[in-house]
């Protein structure tokens, strides 16, 4: 099971997260992303969205990931649960995320973006690890 | 290594990393410069150096700390024929910026009601962080707001014609363009119109507590122990979706322009490209809808102010951005250049007799308001010809953070936080208790620190100090 950390940063919040596969990784910094904005939480799967991306390389994928789960969560007020991918590669991504949509959820912490700083995803050990901070 | 060069001034050379085109130039105190040194900022400032047609200096304020790209604090000139737009030299907060408004009131007016004024004010000023704000409009409508800005909200029924005169550029960037903007952007926006924000972002009830400067504090219209409100805000998720999807643009275009840079979040383009004139259009359009935004919670802060105190009129003394990119002309070497200034986390600071500031504040300059931390004072100074000379026009934005959020959560609870806060005479009211301990005043730099930097080194100086009574966070 994947399982990401927090890391301290002089203005903003950060994480490190790991997975098995890259499947586990994107899944797991979703759900460290939402933490983040919410506090402990859990959902059930409820509703779904499709997601389609391409990436530059396998960094500049979580990054668009991340944001596109972000928008989803400002105008839908989608929270994520679980996803399930027809393809996630280095520079492609086919998903369809399921969770809830909470009109009434508290924010924790307000996200504005995923950021370029000090941004890394990259196979090591045999397991893939990641980390990336957040503008708050 | 840096070379103290002057008073408050720390040189950095062209040789502290590879690629610098030009030198780097700090604004600090031996204090101050300790806490920059221990973070990022100083090898972002040479990194902004690198950047092809960068002008002059790059620059960072006393109250600067590690940002994206860009430290915040951060400012550099770019040459408008040969020099790029970075959209992290803005950052993902556009048009960031602050607000004064003055009332005709002294604290023995403001004091007995000032219980019942922060809990108005916290029901009247949305803080945006649920689905929606108070006020909801058709999608079509949003690029009124966009190309408009303030005026759109006047013509909306927010407030009136006069407060237009003291918003710089009187609340509308005419560069803006609404279908730079995409339709996520918009999407993001649309729900958030009106919103104060989270995090760092306040609406707060002063008093001016200290005049440094009698002759310039009158042409502003303060006076000591006059109550005052100040707001901090931007430009919502429609900013920061600008930034986010220009940051793309320009990672994408570089190879194209040959343009490589050593962050990603430094991502740009030559400005008079196609993707540079894009964002520099988005960006204005986002800076358009902070402007409506802060015009917006006024028009609601007049209203609980008529209904709770119902004495005088609140009027505004000056709005002006901190994260922003500006057409302007400064002298670079004995010439005076057209130039893109990129100010984040800075703000304007133009003297007396500049184009830019407004005609009744014409004779000494325009007010550069720099706002405390929660519980610490906040500040109103004045631009130097010293400013146009060393810092592109520009001064500090504000206390600059010091501790991270994580360490501002130890040992800390909201409850014990407001009532310590209460205990000096501030009352608190916040959205998230999470938000209001990560921004106590402890885990901000000493704002009088930074203000003393930019007085004392004739950059930007003191008029008046204010210091907070209520405080409503997001």
């Amino acid at each position: 099971m994947g399982h990401f950390t927090l890391l301290e940063h002089p203005s903003d919040v950060g994480m490190e997260v790991y997975g098995a596969t890259r499947e586990e990784l994107f899944t797991t910094a979703a759900r460290g992303m939402y933490s983040i904005l919410l506090g402990d939480y859990t959902t059930d799967n409820v509703v779904s969205h499709a997601v389609q991306l391409e990436g530059r390389d396998v960094s500049n994928l979580l990054l668009l990931w991340l944001n596109e789960l972000l928008f989803l969560f400002e105008t839908r007020r989608f929270v994520f649960s679980s996803s399930q991918f027809q393809e996630c590669g280095t520079t492609s991504l086919h998903a369809t995320v399921s969770g809830e949509e909470c009109e009434d959820c508290s924010v924790n912490v307000g996200i504005k973006a995923v950021t370029y700083h000090h941004l890394t995803v990259e196979e090591r050990n045999g397991e893939w690890y990641a980390r990336v901070y957040f503008d708050v | 290594m840096l070379v103290q060069i002057a008073p408050y001034r720390y040189r950095v050379p062209k040789d502290f990393r590879k690629g610098m085109k030009i030198e780097g130039l700090i604004f600090a105190s031996d204090e101050l410069l300790a806490a920059i040194e221990r973070d990022e900022t100083i090898q972002q400032v040479a990194n902004v150096a690198t950047l092809p047609g960068m002008l002059g200096r790059s620059l960072a304020m006393p109250d600067a700390h590690q940002g994206y790209g860009f430290a915040i604090g951060g400012v550099a000139a770019a040459d408008l024929e040969h020099g790029v737009v970075s959209a992290g030299g803005v950052g993902f907060d556009i048009n960031c910026g602050v607000r004064l408004l003055a009332s005709d009131c002294t604290l023995d007016d403001v004091q007995p009601k000032l219980e019942t004024l922060v809990r108005e004010l916290f029901r009247a000023i949305p803080c945006g962080t649920g689905r929606s704000g108070r006020l909801t409009i058709p999608p079509a409508q949003l690029d009124d707001v966009l190309a408009e800005g303030a005026l759109w909200a006047i013509k909306n029924g927010f407030g009136d014609e006069n407060d237009l005169a003291h918003i710089e550029e009187h609340g509308q960037m005419k560069s803006a363009s609404p279908s730079a903007v995409s339709k996520r952007a918009k999407e993001r926006g649309l729900s958030q119109l009106g919103t104060l924000g989270s995090g760092n972002h306040f609406a707060e009830i002063q008093v001016v507590t200290d005049v440094y400067d009698e002759n310039v504090a009158k042409i502003f219209g303060l006076r000591k122990d006059q109550i005052c409100i100040l707001i901090h805000s931007g430009s919502r998720g429609l900013g920061h979706q600008v930034c986010t999807d220009y940051l793309e643009t320009m990672n994408n275009a570089m190879p194209k322009y040959h343009i490589d840079v050593v962050d990603r979040q430094l991502a740009c383009v030559p400005i008079q490209s196609p993707e540079g004139k894009a964002y520099l259009a988005a960006m204005a359009a986002a800076a358009n809808f902070a402007f409506a935004n802060r015009q917006m919670m006024t028009h609601w802060i007049r209203e609980v102010w008529n209904t709770v105190v119902g004495k005088g009129s609140l009027r505004l003394v000056y709005d002006v951005a901190h994260n922003i990119a500006k057409y302007e002309s400064h002298g670079i070497g004995k010439q005076k250049k057209d130039v893109l200034v990129h100010r984040k986390g800075a703000t304007r600071a133009f003297p007396a007799h500049t184009d830019g500031v407004p005609e009744d504040y014409l004779s000494v300059g325009h007010p550069v308001l720099v706002p405390g931390s929660m519980g610490t004072a906040s500040y109103v100074l004045v631009g130097t010809e010293n400013a146009m000379k060393e810092t592109f026009g520009s001064a500090c934005h504000g206390a600059g953070r010091a501790m991270s959020r994580h360490a501002a959560k130890k040992n800390e609870s909201a409850e014990k936080l407001v009532a310590e806060l209460r205990a000096k005479g501030i009352i608190v009211q916040g959205a998230s208790k999470s938000g209001l301990v990560e921004e106590k005043p402890e885990a901000y730099k000493n704002v009088e620190s930074v203000v003393d930097v930019m007085h004392n080194a004739a950059i930007a100086t003191k008029v008046v100090r204010l210091t907070p009574l209520g405080v409503i966070k997001g």
